[in-house]
């Protein structure tokens, strides 16, 4: 059975892919995909963390918030 | 050893009833995708930093006085929060924009990283650096819905209705974001290639 796919289906298929819904896909839908998903982990690359002075100073405020409620 | 995945929900929960590493565990799994949403916004890694810390304190500060009430995952909830006051912060900038002065110090600069600098300057240099310079050479409204789905986690769904277009507009934004995105890539590998391999 063949199922024709928009380009936006395609999107829809990376980011919340429904199962066995990409098993539908012809060799072209398949390879643009492809090329998205390596987008999509070159984006996940370019993930930044911030300094541990910043994260420190949020998780001191959570343990005082959490001494003055306990 | 098995690791029991412990859902966002239970964690909140377990903060309330006193646990701190509770929280410890959702800020380490949200801060990356929170901090890079900001500083894609704002676009200074040092105003990312301190609105970072802003958007943690009001999360604490909602969760304390027992007003969360989210059912869905803290990320998108939390990226919400960091997500309005990095809009408010770029508003303001526009209205009052920073002075530079010939050092390259700010009039007015508050935060004090003065010795992370360097830091950045190498960071701008590597090739993940490459990648969120592609990203803020999006068209704006590609930007935002990329931004949106990839680091903040909302759905489509939850796309369309934030930004006021139609799910199938949030999609084809998102499309044309990846679209150009892959052509940056292509362009920037293939300089590389000529650079190392050159004819």
């Amino acid at each position: 059975m063949t199922q024709n796919f928009t380009p936006n289906d395609l999107i829809k298929i990376l980011y919340e892919p429904k199962e066995g819904l990409d098993q539908l896909l012809n060799s072209e839908e398949c390879s643009e995909l492809a090329s998205f998903q390596k987008v999509k982990n070159k984006l996940e690359e370019a993930l930044m963390e911030p300094s541990n002075r910043s994260v420190e100073a949020i998780l001191a405020y959570a343990k005082s918030k959490s001494a003055l409620h306990s | 050893m098995i690791k029991i995945h412990v859902s966002d929900a239970a964690l909140i929960s377990a903060y309330i009833q006193g646990d701190d590493k509770a929280f410890e565990t959702l800020v380490k799994r949200s801060k990356s995708k929170v901090f890079t949403s900001i500083y894609l916004i704002v676009k200074d890694r040092y105003v990312a930093e301190d609105l970072l810390q802003e958007t943690y304190i009001k999360a604490i500060d909602v969760i304390r006085s027992g007003r969360y009430n989210e059912e869905g995952k803290f990320l998108p909830w939390v990226a919400r929060i960091a997500h309005n006051l990095a809009i408010d912060y770029f508003r303001k900038e526009k209205r009052y924009p920073t002075i530079v002065l010939e050092d390259g110090s700010k009039v007015f600069n508050s935060f004090d990283f003065a010795e992370d600098s360097a830091e950045d300057l190498q960071m701008k240099s590597d090739q993940i650096a490459h990648v969120r310079e592609m990203i803020k050479k999006l068209p704006e409204e590609q930007k935002e819905v990329l931004v949106l789905r990839h680091y903040e986690e909302l759905s489509f769904q939850e796309i369309a209705e934030q930004t006021g277009v139609s799910i199938n507009t949030a999609l084809g934004r998102m499309r044309y974001a990846l679209i150009n995105l892959r052509k940056m890539i292509e362009k920037q590998e293939s300089a590389y290639d000529a650079k190392l391999y050159p004819k």
